[in-house]
């Protein structure tokens, strides 16, 4: 067998298994051909290494988050299903809890669905104060306690946040901020009348339309003590936060047009959890 | 054992997920995102296209599940889902999912420009991230045949019904994928020799 031969019937016997008999005029040739038996050889190795290659990646985080707002916008899932309970499989992940099976966020008669407007000033509230806790990381408990006074909303906050505190379990002081955060909703989960909470809220419809471009510095700020604290996190997180921004800007325009589908409410008050919930788990995860 | 138990937890999402349940449909995109979204990525080599292809398998998977009987196991079919995805993808951004130089060389061309070179062995083993890298400089078509069969472990017949090409075709397609592959790892062990 020459050279020639081998190549041509190299692509047929590199996928026969090992240990299975070749033609012998191929085995003699390899044997006798140091350009031949190196090819074999090497071309083994990509074969044998690639199928290593399989499933050893992961999705960000907020992948689940995207589809399950996805599947909602167009219809396919509804809230009365999310009720039902939680991943058989566990969390979506260990710090991106799924906020539409919360306890709270649910509905669990089966009436129609119809807007939830007072809860997008409620996540944005929560990026305010995650921001805040950001700004006054050294200040002592006591004065955290008060601000959130400003957090008060109701019981769509305390919707948010009771995910993100246990599926992190934040130390130390951050615990203790989001401890007193949690309590501080807490107080007023028992009254869920939207004007209530729209009266209640300092958080205007001028700061939530505004919010893109205030955000922003709030956003670098947050990167940067990202970075000083822990620099290796800062490209996840950067990548997350644009992540979250593109969706919500997305998501804004089209409620923009069509204010009146509940649907696209319900996109938007998630894509603001999610970008809330980064804020926080990562305050949690930096202190 | 613990096998029988993840497909029992599979078999019940399946039907739950079906009836609309939500926390069902998270429990099966929790047991094969990894394997879909890498799928996705080798295929296009571009995390954040992969994310949104993988996206698009779930939801289609989501869209599709009333019609899934059990016939083929889940996870093949999910799988051969997102290869359609993705194929589609490819399509519609106009990029080969047969590579055009199979029309435009001759069958043996590349075989042979192996022949009167001093051909150095790639030594030791090789390294993943390397290959990762080298799969990622492959043309879209090869690396499509190449990422299915070799990483998949899908067959030709499989592969040219999936691409629309012949059985010969998504053979010499893959062998020239790998043999571009080895001059690609060639080259990377050269330029990193030089830099140590």
């Amino acid at each position: 067998m020459t050279c020639l031969e081998v190549h041509e019937v190299l692509p047929d016997l590199l996928d026969v298994p090992v240990g299975a008999s070749l033609p012998i005029d191929f085995e003699s040739h390899i044997k006798g051909c140091t350009d031949c038996s190196g090819l074999v050889s090497d071309l083994r190795s990509i074969v044998n290494e690639a199928p290593q290659l399989m499933a050893a990646d992961e999705p960000s985080p907020l992948l689940w988050l995207r589809i399950a707002a996805q599947l909602r916008s167009e219809g396919l899932i509804r809230e009365q299903e999310a009720a039902k309970g939680r991943s058989l499989y566990g969390p979506s992940s260990s710090y991106a809890p799924n906020l539409s099976s919360g306890p709270s966020l649910v509905r669990t008669s089966p009436r129609p669905r119809r807007p939830l407007p007072w809860l997008i000033p409620v996540a944005a509230v929560l990026l305010v104060a995650g921001t805040y806790v950001v700004k006054h990381q050294a200040a002592p408990v006591a004065s955290t306690q008060k601000a959130p006074g400003d957090t008060a909303p109701g019981p769509a906050s305390a919707n948010v946040n009771t995910p993100a505190t246990t599926a992190t379990e934040p130390t130390g002081a951050s615990s203790n901020l989001s401890a007193s955060k949690t309590s501080s909703v807490k107080k007023n989960t028992s009254t869920p009348d939207a004007s209530q909470v729209a009266q209640n809220s300092p958080v205007s419809r001028q700061t939530i339309e505004s919010a893109p471009s205030d955000t922003r510095s709030d956003d670098e700020q947050f990167l940067s003590v990202v970075s000083t604290r822990a620099p290796a996190m800062r490209t996840t997180y950067e990548k997350q936060l644009q992540a979250a921004n593109a969706d919500i800007s997305e998501t804004q325009a089209y409620v923009d047009q069509n204010p009146n589908d509940a649907d696209a409410r319900q996109h938007l008050m998630d894509a603001y959890q999610q970008k809330a919930l980064l804020y926080q788990i990562a305050l949690d995860r930096i202190q | 054992m613990a096998d029988q138990k993840q497909r029992q937890i599979e078999a019940d999402a399946i039907e739950q997920a079906k009836l609309g349940n939500e926390a069902a449909f998270e429990t099966l995109y929790q047991m094969h995102k990894r394997r879909v979204y890498s799928l996705c990525l080798r295929m296009v080599s571009n995390p954040a296209q992969a994310e949104d292809l993988t996206q698009e398998a779930f939801l289609q998977l989501y869209r599709k599940l009333g019609t899934f009987r059990g016939e083929s196991a889940f996870s093949t079919w999910l799988h051969r889902m997102t290869v359609n995805v993705v194929l589609m993808q490819l399509r519609k951004k106009g990029l080969p999912v047969v590579s055009l130089e199979e029309t435009l060389e001759a069958d043996d061309e590349a075989p042979r420009k192996e022949f009167g070179t001093k051909d150095l062995k790639l030594t030791g083993s090789i390294d993943r991230l390397q290959l990762q890298r080298a799969i990622d400089k492959l043309p879209p078509g090869y690396r499509t045949i190449f990422v299915l069969h070799d990483v998949e472990g899908y067959e030709h017949n499989e592969i040219a019904e999936m691409v629309g090409c012949s059985i010969g075709n998504s053979k010499s397609q893959l062998h020239k994928a790998r043999l571009k592959l080895r001059d690609f790892l060639k080259f990377m062990r050269a330029e990193k020799a030089k830099i140590s």
